[in-house]
């Protein structure tokens, strides 16, 4: 039977795979208008096994059940600990004894994991749950694969890029993916792009607790090499700074958000998995750590709005935050008390002191007629709360050149400041 | 209990056997092997090993399969005698060598092929055990054997990727419970009614239903409510039979799928659905009658077998039972001896096919044993007579 495969074939045409299921119907509804690149860079060299995976899918869905056979048993040999791949060998396994792919109804049949083969990292997930969170992984594989972002396209809240910030990272939620960018005086391009896990409850973190991923734009902090870590974390992890200060306003708590690594016995965990923090396999994360600085920014949205950088340059020019932006560089120049005051929100002009506070940290910084901002990067986020804009200010001050951040907020109509702080 | 149940997957030294028929081109080969004049006195020599094979001596066995060889080293027959008494004393080592050698002097022959699979099989090589079928196959498209091994393999791989998958205990049994099935056991001289035996078999085998059926039956919609644990049996035929079974007779798809949840195995259907499924008689009510008489004795000696209740299993047998070999005291006591006290015994009986004349009757049946870990179907046939309203036998063969 098992090479005589005219039954197999049949089978597949009279029947969808089970776990292939909606591949197709994926890829129709979230297609980017069907633009395919053909994005190679050598950083998914580093994922290779999911390139392996998503060829073996496709070679499924051309029905070259042979082929992907031979191919998923030798990535499977290769690559043990991808589970993701082990489910589709079971059901290829299993079609060639003329059954039915069974992974759910096993699944069903537990209530929890088995010692013997429960990760590090998923023991909490009962089979059933862990079953969808393998197929949706599969199924998001390949939908990144055949659905990149079509070239030279940006996520829109990377409103302008200073030269100072090298690279960018925008996670797009609903695609399990991680995209990185590179930036230079040619703007951004996309370098690579991976798969990752989010919050087991999924986004839109609000409290301690809630297993929910942040929504916003953050940015790297440190870096913690693995070897300092749990084995939960892999190869090391990147910190970024939520709760920010609009989480702040908002109410938000709870703590280290991280980029991560997977312990060594999983090569990647299903799309909702983690207590809140960004998941990605450990060559990939080791990629990031390699390539990416402190304060690269970190873009966590649930869905990425994608537009051409001619758009944030027009949205820029449109955008009435940007004059107000000067406004603010004139009146610190000119020492012009009342109209600074008249920038800042009522929760910073409070109390008297809070407004000596702020001067003398900004004095720190240099003689304010002389405050001279060398380079600017802007990021919008917009959700129900309210529309803001972080504001990186470079002053030129020498080696040591200080950046102001504030968050900024529209209220009526206006733009102010809520919040700012000088990162040396 | 794993290894012990892949080793009864071991191609035995009855089934070889078959291979003498010049009926293909491995046959041809073999008869070849074996042309020479010493043919008579191995045969003499292969059914003496296999006899005490039957009577579980394997040192004894061992003993004079050496002997043997020592005057004629070419014997392919010893030679993989060897390999499986090896086997059976757990040297897997030493039977991977036998296997491997012969497979090497002889890849015509798919059964030291297949034996070398299940050998690396028990040793968790899994895929190694697959690529040695694949080439069995590749050699013998037909040899049925392999082909059910290979389903099997691939269940039990699948089983252990689910497994690796979700995190899940790995529940073999859950998965494929056809490792028992074995077909090609088939004691006895392979006269031409075994071999006959031997292909209709897995057609008429009710888990082994033709391709077309058993593979859209389990096919659920995603959310379905879940398959029963028992997967349809691998759809080993390879081909059709050429003489399609008269008792049960596949059902339609439709039925067949429904079905074939409950009964992926035939043990389940005791002997009951054979004999429902019997061709309606065509004789008078009297012969009927007596047909459903010696089948209920048949089912009764079984399940005196399963029960282990000797005294009812005694009962079966005619006082005028003539044990092969042996003295129906000296038999009582073996049988004793190999029955009470086992881990529970699984005897069930299938196609059982019944004829009678007059006061004798003869019933033909696959007998499928299990017990522990040792696991086995042979065809088997009881002649019986009539003794006062009981039917009792008076003869058991095995394999024809």
């Amino acid at each position: 039977m098992p090479c005589n495969l005219n039954h197999f074939s049949a089978w597949l045409r009279s029947h969808r795979l089970h776990t292939l299921l909606g591949l197709a119907v994926v890829t129709s509804c979230l297609s980017w208008g069907g633009v395919a690149s053909a994005n190679t860079h050598s950083s998914q060299e580093l994922a290779r096994a999911e390139k392996r995976l998503v060829e073996i899918l496709a070679q499924i869905e051309r029905r070259e059940i042979n082929e992907a056979f031979r191919a998923v048993t030798e990535l499977t040999e290769e690559v043990p600990n991808f589970r993701a791949a082990q489910l589709l060998y079971a059901d290829l396994l299993r079609l060639r004894t003329g059954a039915a792919p069974m992974g759910e109804q096993l699944a069903q049949s537990q209530a929890s994991p088995s010692k013997r083969n429960m990760g590090v990292a998923d023991q909490s997930i009962a089979p059933s749950e862990f079953y969808q969170g393998l197929k949706n992984e599969l199924q998001r594989r390949r939908q990144a694969s055949m659905d990149l972002p079509p070239p030279g396209m940006i996520p829109s809240n990377f409103l302008h890029l200073g030269p100072n910030v090298r690279h960018a990272i925008a996670v797009d939620a609903s695609r399990s993916r991680l995209y990185v960018f590179a930036n230079g005086p040619q703007g951004m391009t996309l370098l690579g792009n991976f798969y990752v896990t989010v919050g087991r409850n999924g986004v839109d973190k609000r409290a301690e607790g809630d297993q929910r991923t942040p929504l916003g734009v953050y940015f790297v902090g440190r870096q913690i090499p693995g070897e300092r870590l749990p084995e939960l974390y892999g190869k090391g992890a990147l910190t970024v700074n939520y709760p920010n200060d609009w989480d702040r306003v908002q109410g938000r708590t709870g703590s280290g958000i991280w980029l991560h690594g997977v312990p060594s016995d999983q090569f990647a965990r299903v799309p909702q998995a983690s207590d809140g923090c960004v998941v990605l396999s450990n060559p990939d994360i080791a990629f990031l750590m390699a390539s990416i600085d402190r304060r690269t920014p970190v873009l966590i949205a649930d869905k990425l709005n994608w537009v051409t950088p001619q758009w944030t340059i027009q949205q820029r020019k449109k955008d009435s935050f940007m004059l107000e932006i000067e406004h603010w560089q004139t009146a610190w120049r000119q020492g012009d008390t009342q109209r600074l005051n008249s920038l800042y929100s009522a929760e910073m002009t409070g109390g008297a002191d809070l407004l000596e506070k702020r001067r003398s940290r900004l004095s720190a910084v240099g003689p304010l007629s002389k405050l001279a901002v060398d380079e600017m990067s802007v990021y919008n986020w917009q959700e129900d709360a309210g529309e803001i804009r972080i504001v990186n200010l470079h002053i030129a001050k020498g080696n040591s050149s200080p950046t102001v951040r504030q968050y900024w907020r529209k209220n009526a109509g206006r733009w102010q400041i809520f919040s700012e702080d000088v990162l040396s | 209990m794993f290894l012990a149940s892949v080793l009864s997957l071991l191609s035995k030294p009855h089934a070889f056997s078959r291979w003498l028929r010049p009926v293909t081109t491995a046959g041809l080969i073999c008869a070849t092997a074996f042309g020479s004049g010493l043919v008579q006195a191995s045969q003499t020599a292969v059914a003496e090993v296999n006899q005490l094979l039957e009577r579980g001596k394997v040192n004894e066995a061992a003993q004079r399969v050496q002997s043997h060889l020592k005057k004629n080293s070419n014997d392919v027959q010893m030679r993989f005698l060897q390999g499986v008494i090896a086997a059976e004393q757990q040297k897997f080592d030493q039977a991977i060598q036998i296997f491997t050698a012969l497979t090497q002097e002889y890849p015509g022959l798919p059964e030291p092929y297949n034996n070398l699979a299940v050998l690396y099989a028990a040793k968790g090589e899994e895929r190694k055990a697959t690529q040695v079928l694949e080439q069995a196959i590749r050699t013998n498209p037909s040899y049925a054997t392999a082909h059910e091994n290979l389903g099997d393999l691939y269940a039990r791989m699948a089983s252990d990727a689910y497994a690796k998958a979700l995190q899940l205990d790995n529940n073999r049994k859950a998965i494929q419970p056809k490792l028992a099935l074995i077909k090609q056991i088939f004691p006895g001289q392979g006269a031409p009614v075994v071999i006959a035996a031997a292909t209709a078999a897995p057609a008429s085998a009710p888990a082994t239903a033709p391709v077309a059926a058993s593979v859209p039956a389990p096919v659920p919609a995603p959310a379905s409510t879940p398959a029963p644990a028992s997967a349809p049996a691998p759809t080993s035929a390879p081909t059709p039979a050429s003489a399609p079974a008269p008792v049960s007779t596949p059902a339609p798809a439709a039925s067949a799928s429904a079905a074939a949840p409950a009964a992926p195995e035939v043990q389940t259907t005791k002997a009951t659905a054979a004999v429902a499924a019997r061709p309606a008689a065509t004789k008078d009510a009297a012969d009927s009658q007596a047909i459903a008489a010696v089948e209920k004795s048949v089912l009764a000696w079984a399940n005196a077998w399963e029960q282990q209740n000797m005294q009812a299993y005694y009962n079966a047998y005619s006082s005028r039972f003539e044990p092969q070999g042996s003295t129906l005291a000296a038999w009582k006591i073996e049988r004793k001896e190999r029955i009470v006290g086992k881990p529970a015994i699984t005897v069930t009986v299938n196609d059982l096919k019944t004829s009678v004349q007059g006061e004798r009757a003869t019933a033909s049946f696959r007998q499928y044993y299990a017990s522990g870990g040792y696991k086995a179907t042979t065809r088997k046939t009881l002649r019986l007579q009539r003794e006062g309203d009981k039917w009792r036998i008076t003869r058991e063969e095995t394999g024809r």
